[in-house]
């Protein structure tokens, strides 16, 4: 069952009959093909807003659209797919609100997405991965720091951290809260590398 | 704008979710209360997604724990957990030199002991000049003296430069077999079944300490890539740039000519947690290219691409078939 390869921005159809596609399917695909993009995304979306807080605002609308998409049919190459979707929500937000410039959007074209290899942006080397992981977690209070540690590397329950760090459940789950939104904020930051060559 | 950055508020809601799930008190209730919360709308899912993804990659912290470390949690005091685990974390990364970056040592009485995840690579620079660099999943045992130098292979894959000094030998130990270095580059990597012995410069001698071995020891040359099981040693001769390829691991990569599929997944296997099977039916068909150690799953696009294989997903599976 080979596909053809589509160089256009639509999503390719896979499923004739119209069925939506099952949410494990596109979780799976949106983890794999849409998050690590987040570092050019953002980068996009800064260079188009005032302040960081609503390019941050800006890319979840991207990421609902996508996966809203996505949920019909999984489009067949996810970048170019993306950042039609930031675009036309920058040119709805230029029409509603005046918030970007017009040159920013049609900078976009320049961008040469379409030329790009597909999946360039998801390869990852796994050593760099727990490099990047060690900065991320590094760069996380030490509160917050301690209480993912405890879970993720020692395995502890929330109860079993609330005991060891002294503090009550409610102070963990909040340290939680907290640390998980920085460590997506700093693991999506940058862009995955590809290895060198030897 | 109408409201003050809405978005955030979401963020903030889902990793409320997820923190709740961390504890004994999340049930099903809660569990279908959040399929209901994600269901209202793609901005809710998306939040959630982005988070719990990001949750799950630390995942690969908890690979950390085995073998040694499990140890060093188990021994640390409950009132002060996190400083010692952490000292134990940042210990890791002071060992990491030039490229290599994961892995950790462990001093005993009689040497050090280095070893990687699955996933891992690590340098070590010797104090004698030499250099180890360990592959993924491999634990490496080092005792020098002033008249030896001495390593023990216990699991795994390494590359060795060695400064050579015959007046105080280097010697890889791996079970039965010995490879004395006489001032070379070489690369071991034992498996459950074999011994791989690959040499790049210099040379060195491959020899059974077994006391029932049958075997002579052999003397390696350059682009000899030598095979030693308990009863037998094989030598075949590889053209340098096939034993580049052998050792493009060192640069986080897997490079293939005509390889088995089946071969092929085997390899990926090695370096992470998701886990290629070949189905027979699909085996035998051969592969070129270039993929990055992790890179399973774009292995996996590639087959389905250039085959028209079936790519099917079963949780840490990824199933190739006709």
């Amino acid at each position: 069952m080979a596909e053809t390869p589509m160089n256009d921005l639509n999503a390719t159809e896979r499923n004739a009959a119209g069925e939506p596609m099952p949410t494990s399917e596109v979780e799976a695909w949106f983890v794999r093909e849409v998050l690590p993009l987040e570092a050019s995304l953002m980068r996009f979306l800064q260079s188009a807003c005032r302040n960081a807080q609503e390019a941050a605002d800006l890319r979840q609308d991207v990421y609902a659209g996508v996966i809203a998409a996505a949920r019909k049919s999984l489009p067949d190459r996810a970048k170019p797919f993306v950042f039609a979707t930031a675009r036309n929500l920058l040119i709805d937000r230029v029409r509603h609100e005046r918030v970007v410039s017009i040159d920013t959007v049609s900078d976009l074209d320049e961008l040469g997405l379409v030329a790009d290899e597909p999946g360039q942006d998801r390869v990852l080397i796994a050593r760099d991965e727990l490099r990047r992981l060690r900065t991320a977690i590094d760069a996380l209070p030490a509160k917050c720091r301690e209480a993912i540690v405890l879970r993720r590397i020692e395995g502890l329950s929330g109860r079993e951290i609330a005991q060891r760090m002294g503090i009550d459940e409610s102070t963990v789950s909040h340290h939680i809260n907290n640390g998980v939104r920085i460590l997506a904020e700093k693991l999506y930051a940058e862009e995955p590398k590809r290895g060198n060559k030897p | 704008m109408s409201d003050a950055l809405p978005n955030d508020a979401i963020e903030a809601r889902a990793a409320d979710w997820l923190a709740r799930q961390q504890f004994e008190s999340w049930n099903e209730a809660d569990a279908e209360r959040l399929e209901a919360w994600l269901a209202e709308s793609d901005n809710h899912t998306a939040a959630y997604w982005r988070l719990k993804a990001a949750f799950g990659r630390t995942d690969r912290l908890a690979a950390l724990r085995r073998p040694m470390m499990q140890r060093a949690a188990s021994q640390a005091s409950a009132r002060k957990p996190w400083t010692l685990l952490y000292a134990a974390v940042a210990a890791l990364v002071v060992l990491a030199v030039g490229g290599g970056i994961w892995g950790y040592q462990a001093l005993t009485p009689d040497g050090r002991t280095f070893a990687t995840p699955v996933g891992g690579h690590m340098t070590v620079k010797l104090a004698d000049g030499s250099v180890i660099e360990l592959n993924t999943d491999t634990v490496l045992h080092t005792d020098f003296t002033p008249e030896k130098r001495a390593v023990q292979l216990v699991r795994g894959e390494a590359y060795f430069q060695v400064e050579h000094n015959a007046a105080r030998p280097f010697t890889v130990t791996v079970g039965d077999h010995r490879i004395v270095d006489l001032g070379t580059k070489f690369f071991v990597r034992r498996s459950a079944e074999q011994l791989d012995v690959a040499l790049m410069e210099g040379s060195a001698r491959l020899e059974s300490t077994s006391a029932s071995a049958q075997t002579r020891p052999t003397v390696l040359m350059p682009g000899d890539f030598a095979v030693a099981t308990a009863t037998s040693i094989g030598v075949s001769r590889k053209k340098v740039h096939e034993l580049a390829d052998d050792l493009a691991w060192r640069s986080g990569m897997l490079v293939f000519h005509n390889a088995r599929l089946v071969d092929a997944a085997a390899q990926f296997n090695r370096y992470g947690d998701v886990k290629l099977v070949v189905s027979d039916s699909a085996s035998r068909l051969t592969i070129n290219g270039a993929f990055p150690t992790n890179g399973a799953d774009d292995f996996a696009g590639v087959a389905h691409e250039i085959f028209g294989l079936h790519v099917d997903r079963r949780g840490k599976d990824i199933v190739l078939s006709r």
